[in-house]
Order: C-alpha cells, then sequence, then structure tokens
C-alpha cells in the first residue's frame, strides 16, 4: 500500500488498523518524521476538541421533564372513564390523608420563607450547592435509593452552617440534602409529621418539596418529588 | 405520566450531557443550545410514544439532533460574532464564578471559535467522535457517511484545530 501519513495517522488515531497493522504502524513511527508529525499534531487536536465538553445545565435536565410531561396528553384517560375515577378516588385518599397531618404552628405565609429556607430552594433551583468549603462530613449514601452524590460542599445557607450534597438518579431526578449541627427553622406551610415540639416536616415551596427532621442529625432536603422525600425520611429514619 | 414515558427518562436522561455537548458546538449560543436540546427530546419523546425503541439510545439521539440541525435550524444558524461571549460551562457546585473560571471561559470561547472555522462536516465529525465520545464508526452511521471518510474528517478537523488553537493556551491552567 502507498505510504500515506494522513490516511495511516488517521487509521492509526481512529482505531481501524488491526494488532498487526498497529505494531507495524508504531515501529514505522519512529522512524519517520512525517507520520509522527501527523500523529502529534491529531493527537493535539483531539484534545483540544475534548476540552470543549461541558456539563448540560442542572436546569435543562428539568425544562426536559417538564417538557415531556406536558407533552404526555394521556388520551386514555378519557376512553377509559373507570380509570380515571379510580386515580381521582386514589388521590381522594391521598388528600384526605395529608390533611390528617398536623399543620405547623407559625403562621408565616408561603411566600415568607425562613432565609435559609428561602436560599436552599434558590440554590435547589438553579443546582447549586454551598462550595465555600470542603465538607466535613461524608455523604450520606442513597445508593439504595437510586441516588448518587453529583456535588459536595460546606458553607452557609441563610444563617445555618452545613454540609450540602447533591445527588442524582437514573432517570434524572434530583435530591438536594443539607446536615448541619444546628436545627434548620420551621417552613412556612409545614406540615408536621409527628406528634411533638420536635416532630419532622415536610413541606412544599415553588414547587419543590422540603423535608426536615432532627434525627438522625438535623437534616434538610429538598426534591422535586415529593415521593423521593418520603423515600429519603423512610430511609434514613427521619424522625 | 405513564410508565413507558417514565421509561424514556430513564433511558435518555443519562445522554443528556452528549446531546448537549453535540447542541453546543452546533450553534453559537448558550439558548440556542438548549432549544436544540429540548426540541431534540421532545421529537424524540414523540417517537417514542409511537413505539420506537432504538438500538443505541446515545446514537439515535444524536441523529435526531443532527436532523434537526440540517432542517430548522441551518437557517438561521449564524456564525460567532468578533467578540465572542465567554460562555463555557458554569460549574454548578461552586458559587463563585472566580476570575480562573472566567478565564478558562474566554479560553474555550477561542477553541470554540476555531472549531466554528472548520468546514460543517469536519466541526460534525470531530464533535463526535472527540467531544461526544462516539466511535468511527457510529459516527460513520449517524453521519451517513463512509467510515473511511469519517476517520479523514476527523483527522484534517483534528490537525486544523491544532494549528489554529494555542495548546498552551488551553492547559494554562493545568500546569
Amino acid at each position: 500500500m502507498r505510504h500515506d501519513p494522513s490516511r495511516d495517522a488517521a487509521a492509526y488515531l481512529g482505531g481501524a488498523m488491526s494488532g498487526r497493522q498497529t505494531e507495524q504502524f508504531e515501529a514505522h513511527l519512529l522512524a519517520c518524521a512525517d507520520c509522527w508529525q501527523e500523529v502529534t499534531q491529531a493527537r493535539n487536536g483531539r484534545a483540544i476538541g475534548e476540552s470543549l465538553r461541558e456539563l448540560a445545565p442542572q436546569s435543562l435536565r428539568e425544562d426536559i421533564r417538564a417538557a415531556t410531561q406536558a407533552e404526555s396528553p394521556s388520551p386514555q384517560r378519557f376512553q377509559f372513564g373507570w380509570l380515571t375515577a379510580g386515580a381521582l378516588a386514589v388521590a381522594l385518599v391521598v388528600i384526605a390523608g395529608a390533611a390528617l397531618i398536623r399543620p405547623g404552628l407559625n403562621g408565616r405565609s408561603r411566600e415568607q420563607q425562613p432565609e435559609s429556607i428561602a436560599q436552599a430552594i434558590i440554590d435547589f433551583q438553579n443546582g447549586r450547592i454551598p462550595a465555600e468549603r470542603p465538607v466535613e462530613r461524608a455523604a450520606p449514601d442513597l445508593a439504595e435509593l437510586g441516588f448518587t452524590v453529583s456535588g459536595a460542599g460546606s458553607g452557609e445557607v441563610g444563617d445555618v452552617e452545613v454540609d450540602g450534597f447533591s445527588y442524582q438518579d437514573k432517570a434524572g431526578r434530583r435530591l438536594q440534602l443539607y446536615v448541619s449541627s444546628r436545627p434548620f427553622p420551621e417552613a412556612a406551610g409545614a406540615k408536621m409529621i409527628l406528634d411533638g415540639p420536635d416532630s419532622p416536616w415536610m413541606a412544599s415551596s415553588q414547587g419543590i418539596g422540603l423535608l426536615c427532621g432532627q434525627k438522625p442529625f438535623p437534616l434538610l432536603a429538598l426534591s422535586e418529588d415529593p415521593s423521593v422525600l418520603r423515600e429519603l425520611s423512610t430511609y434514613l429514619g427521619v424522625s | 405520566m405513564t410508565t413507558s414515558d417514565f421509561d424514556f427518562l430513564q433511558e435518555t436522561l443519562p445522554c443528556m450531557d452528549l446531546v448537549y455537548n453535540l447542541a453546543r458546538r452546533c450553534t453559537t449560543h448558550h439558548q440556542d443550545a438548549e432549544d436544540l436540546v429540548q426540541e431534540t427530546y421532545l421529537r424524540a419523546f414523540k417517537s417514542w410514544r409511537s413505539h420506537r425503541r432504538p438500538d443505541k439510545v446515545e446514537a439515535w439521539l444524536a441523529t435526531i439532533c443532527l436532523n434537526i440541525v440540517r432542517s430548522d435550524y441551518r437557517r438561521r444558524s449564524r456564525r460567532p460574532a468578533e467578540q465572542l461571549q465567554a460562555e463555557a460551562g458554569f460549574d454548578f457546585r461552586s458559587r463563585d464564578h472566580t476570575e480562573d473560571a472566567a478565564l478558562e471561559s474566554i479560553e474555550k470561547s477561542a477553541v470554540h471559535r476555531a472549531l466554528w472555522d472548520l468546514p460543517e462536516e469536519q466541526r460534525i465529525s470531530v464533535v463526535l467522535v472527540d467531544i461526544c465520545g462516539f466511535t468511527a464508526s457510529e459516527t460513520a452511521r449517524i453521519t451517513r457517511s463512509p467510515r473511511g471518510t469519517v476517520l479523514s474528517r476527523v483527522h484534517r478537523g483534528r490537525k486544523a484545530l491544532a494549528a489554529t488553537t494555542s495548546l498552551r493556551q488551553v492547559y494554562k491552567h493545568e500546569t
């Protein structure tokens, strides 16, 4: 075959050579300045291209989820009325169950959240966590819930010092968990889960669910999916 | 949301970085790239709901994205302006957009511009192989080109990038 440095280097770097051809070409490279230069230049160009890799914005993931849900007209809903009725019945049971949860004691409106709660919500919306210093605690392992850590950082959320951890599952659902040595303030509209002054609570604000508890450690968790928070509460034994 | 819809998200959301990177290099602005990603996912979703189940989700999404680029976006695509905005990816883990991050953004913009200066087919081949991580064979299927042509385009594109962009500039922050 005719000697063609460009073609041979392209085949070599593109993995188009057999094992024997690769060995022969690598031996040839040591003696051929043209081929050596071709390979070196292309490797440099590849490194430059790879340097452009970026992470998609977290907000885009949420936009896709929302857009996909909006595109789900579920026509069967109207074709099978009994299914709709069943779903409504289930929804009513859930709502009734939620009503049994004791309302929070504070009377703030939903918009007037304590500083640290408001900051946590804003950070969740923007896919951020504090990053003033390295975390002091290990991230709680939530692999059994399907969540892996995507970020960690320590700092203040409002006036509460926290270690913050971002998690994500394969479906793109996000969970943000703040762990502190002191309790978080109660969110406006919080619903107490148990009786007693230190009861864990759940709340919803701006479409984001919040879970807060004192045990096994003071924590505040946020997710756009309330079922994630319920699973987390059970898994960690939040009380 | 049905189980099928949930399956769609579960299968495709892990590919979002790949689709986003492809979209970023097919458009000149972040917002255009995000719009392109959304459109790609919506078209994929419609196809999914009509019971299309691809063998390789990544390649499927990339093909849809490029088809949109070739139809709708081509007429709208613009060359980057002389003064490109600093548009490097933002590290969501940090609240502070530091000076280093700003400098890195400017350098990435220079590389982005060098990539845009490549002929379209070369640019797309380089993006698919070097940024999205597809093999030459996969890229050949996505672009409906012979594998040898893809290898040649990628090679020429890499050489052009190396010639027009200073490696020292790109890796300044690593040393």
